[in-house]
């Protein structure tokens, strides 16, 4: 790794407005914190904002002509897009996150992460009465409806499942009035709009995140800050947003097609119908390796854990992700029902892996950078 | 002169001492002021939502062994508790009713303390304890103006056992060879006012080093200078600016407050009434004079009764001995936690650690990985990763999750820690069957597995 030059930090920050009371040791959190922001979660929320405009491009094609091949480039598209979100997904600090007060909320988050994908909350029955209903061609109606059918998840079902038949009970007047059966013949050009609708939509919900990123970097520039008092806040917030690696990825996305986990079944599997899990873990981890060493030079955690003396712990987090990543890509990236077909047993040493990571980032590495773990009470302590 | 006799006189004279008719003006200060830090206390409580996230979020609760039968609340129960809290504070600190006051303090707050193990914290004890002390002191409003020295000594072995235990718990390699955790925790901490021009100007390494002593020898040395009388008024300045640079550099509450109130009861007792004599004098106005002079009454009849002074020697015993209890467990207390709690071992570790559970269901060869997520709040969760008889109730409770009928499953623990930034270690034996360990206390532990050898982190 290349080593930054911290030197060069302190008096680039000074020179642009830090306080005389900030430190040199202060001074390189604080540039971490910034470097995430304007370097590590930009850069990936600008690829995945290249990956979403050729979506769209790709979606709109569809919509006009419904054909195989228009539906297969836009379902490329839409892996291509899932790809880059995914990589943002393990990293979702700021107005990505859910706002402060709630539940893993944290301050200046504004929940724009939910309005690209809802995953686990995707609501397909909910996609399908709208499906039907053709209700969907309205990019602005869309925006108000629930994120979970208008999001890279809703996407996901709408392209990838088959055979048109939907996922509503009976009962419910989709089937019980026999409204699906009598827009059958429709269904798929009607899927193709909404498509595009959604991939229009997703553009512009990438704006309003492109908007806030931009504000939340001014508003944490130096701190102390409205959201941060001090620049090891600001890194906890950070580190809030990397234990989507531990309390989902970990807990649920691996646990679940490991089989390890007790609803280990298909049903609560993330991507069933494209069928990309284990890409979607890997990209989390390529994420989570993302904001944990930085990029194009901006300062990461591995350059604090370096500047603390902690050099050999930086080896071993990027040797337990590099292990991981390898595991996953001898895996093929293939469907996870093909993988377990050859070794039932074949995703285990995958989550163990990927257990390695998040072992040493719960334990040492909140140690020696003295971080909280999320969704703490901030209650006394002693 | 026999050693019986020798003896007798020995314990004559401790008694006249006890009973030396002193002034009660500093209790009284000292019962206002813990009157107010109760009403701030239970304030914070109910303002910044910790009854919601400490009480009401979680599903599971830790509880005290022996402590388990105790119902545990809802929220608007707990709020409830706290507005009764608020209430008796403010009776207390106008001394109005105070046995009591006391008596129904000490035992709400203890219930409160006593629903989740996962919110003990050493000054949440020290409140309890000091409030059950204060039921047996006669510091009421309308109380007598002299009262026998022993309702101050009961108080100064109070504090004094929180100091000096805090200090054993430092006398560690860690803390004063490596200068760990201070240097983890300074190094995170350079904004705070002086932290970092002082880390500029020692280096880090160093800076902790001195820090770390500094705050063994004052908790080690604190209690005796404040009870000499030639280097109190000084100790108690150092004293003010320890608890102020704890309350600037950790996130410690009320701790700060409620050690620098405590420690004036080793100020001369009659220091509230020189002062006001002071300020009157400043003012012009008149002063009364000794106002504790009181109507002179035989010295025995200040101490308590034979069965109230039973109770108190027993109660400074157990405040004397009982912390003493997790040497008798061997190993690094730090690592193991048996004996952690109820003994003054204040910010003495930085530790993190991550936990998840395999269960073995009967007839079933595929352990199922549980993750404490499913059971715990965040707070939780961060509380118990660390801690092994946590995790071992939390085992349990998982184990009867599972049971099928009479048959129990296997559970076990990948349970790693980190302690002061060492490299993170299995903290219990992954092969033994949880379901198979009682409890904590008892037993040689032997399913905890031994401190990591070396040395803490070596920052720069």
């Amino acid at each position: 790794m290349t080593r930054f030059p911290y030197g060069l930090v302190l008096i680039s920050s000074l020179a642009c407005g830090g306080s005389d009371a900030m430190v040199e040791e202060d001074a390189l959190r604080q540039q971490a914190v910034r470097d995430f922001v304007d370097v590590t979660l930009t850069t990936s929320v600008g690829e995945a904002r290249t990956a979403l405009l050729g979506l769209q491009t790709a979606a709109q094609a569809y919509a006009e002509a419904p054909t195989a091949d228009t539906r297969s480039a836009t379902q490329e598209a839409w892996r291509q897009a899932i790809a880059a979100w995914q990589v943002i997904e393990a990293m979702a600090a700021g107005p990505l996150g859910a706002p402060d007060g709630v539940v893993g909320g944290q301050p200046g988050g504004q929940d724009l992460r939910d309005a690209v994908y809802s995953w686990p909350a995707t609501n397909a029955c909910s996609i399908d009465r709208i499906t039907v209903a053709d209700t969907h061609a309205d990019v602005d109606a869309l925006a108000e409806a629930n994120v979970n059918v208008r999001g890279l998840d809703a996407l996901e079902y709408i392209l990838f499942d088959d055979d048109l038949e939907n996922d509503c009970s009976r009962r419910n007047p989709v089937n019980a009035d026999g409204i699906w059966e009598a827009e059958r013949a429709n269904l798929e050009a009607r899927r193709a709009r909404y498509s595009a609708t959604i991939a229009t939509l997703l553009v512009r919900e990438f704006d309003a995140v492109d908007t806030a990123l931009e504000s939340y970097s001014t508003t944490i520039r130096d701190t102390p800050n409205e959201f941060f008092p001090s620049a090891q806040e600001g890194l906890n917030s950070i580190s809030d947003a990397l234990f989507y690696i531990d309390n989902t990825v970990r807990d649920v996305k691996s646990a679940r097609i490991a089989g390890v986990a007790e609803d280990a079944g298909p049903e609560g599997r993330e991507s069933l119908y494209a069928n990309v899990s284990i890409s979607h873990i890997r990209a989390n981890v390529v994420g989570f390796q993302r904001a944990f060493n930085g990029m194009e030079g901006g300062v990461g955690f591995a350059d604090l854990l370096e500047d603390v003396g902690a050099t050999d712990l930086t080896t071993r987090m990027n040797q337990a992700i590099d292990t991981f990543l390898a595991e996953a890509d001898a895996t093929g990236l293939r469907p996870v029902e093909d993988v377990l077909a050859e070794d039932a047993n074949g995703l285990t040493t995958f989550h163990d892996n990927l257990r390695a990571i998040t072992t040493l980032f719960k334990s040492e590495f909140l140690s020696v950078l003295d971080l909280e773990e999320p969704d703490g009470v901030p209650v006394d302590n002693d | 002169m026999g050693k019986d006799s020798r003896l007798s006189t020995i314990q004559q004279s401790l008694l006249q001492w006890l009973a030396e008719p002193v002034d009660s003006a500093g209790l009284h200060v000292f019962r206002f002021a813990f009157g107010v830090v109760a009403v701030i206390g239970a304030a914070r409580f109910l303002t910044y939502d910790w009854v919601e996230r400490l009480f009401a979020r979680p599903v599971f609760h830790f509880r005290y062994l022996g402590f388990d039968w105790l119902p545990i609340p809802d929220a608007d129960q707990i709020r409830v508790l706290f507005v009764v809290l608020l209430v008796l504070g403010l009776l207390i600190a106008f001394g109005l009713l105070l046995r009591i006051t006391m008596a129904i303090y000490f035992l709400v707050f203890s219930y409160i303390e006593l629903i989740d193990v996962t919110t003990y914290l050493n000054h949440y004890y020290l409140v309890s304890m000091l409030s059950l002390w204060m039921f047996f002191l006669p510091i009421g409003r309308g109380g007598p103006k002299r009262v026998g020295r022993w309702c101050y000594v009961v108080l100064q072995l109070q504090v004094t056992c929180v100091y000096t235990y805090a200090a054993i718990a430092k006398a560690t390699p860690d803390w004063l060879l490596h200068g760990q955790p201070m240097e983890i925790w300074l190094a995170s901490r350079t904004s705070v006012p002086f932290v970092g021009q002082a880390i500029r100007l020692f280096g880090l390494s160093t800076l902790a080093m001195i820090a770390s002593w500094l705050g063994f020898l004052h908790d080690l040395a604190v209690a005796p200078f404040l009870a000499w009388k030639k280097s109190r008024a000084i100790a108690y300045v150092v004293l003010l600016g320890f608890h102020l640079g704890t309350h600037l550099l950790f996130n410690i509450g009320m701790f700060p407050i409620i050690m620098s109130v405590a420690a004036t009861v080793f100020f001369d007792p009659a220091w509230p009434r020189r002062w006001q004599a002071r300020w009157r004098a400043w003012r012009g106005t008149a002063v009364d004079g000794d106002a504790a002079n009181g109507t002179a009454r035989p010295a025995r009849s200040l101490l308590p009764g034979r069965a109230v002074g039973a109770f108190l020697i027993a109660l400074g015993a157990f405040q004397v001995f009982w912390p003493l209890r997790g040497f008798a467990y061997g190993g690094n207390i730090l690592w193991h936690e048996r004996g952690m709690r109820f003994s003054w071992r204040v910010m003495c570790r930085e530790k993190n650690g991550s936990v998840e559970y395999r269960v073995l269901r009967p007839g079933t060869e595929r352990a199922i990985r549980i993750s404490p997520g499913r059971y715990l709040t965040g707070y939780q969760e961060r509380e118990m990763a660390t801690r092994p008889d946590m995790i071992l109730q939390l085992a349990h409770q998982i184990g009867r999750d599972y049971a099928e009928g009479d048959a129990m499953p296997e559970v076990y623990v990948d349970a790693v820690a980190s302690l002061n930034g060492r490299r993170a270690a299995p903290l219990i034996d992954p092969d033994v069957d949880l379901m198979t360990i009682r409890d904590e206390i008892i037993g040689d532990g032997s399913w905890i597995l031994d401190a990591p050898a070396g040395a803490p982190a070596d920052l720069r």
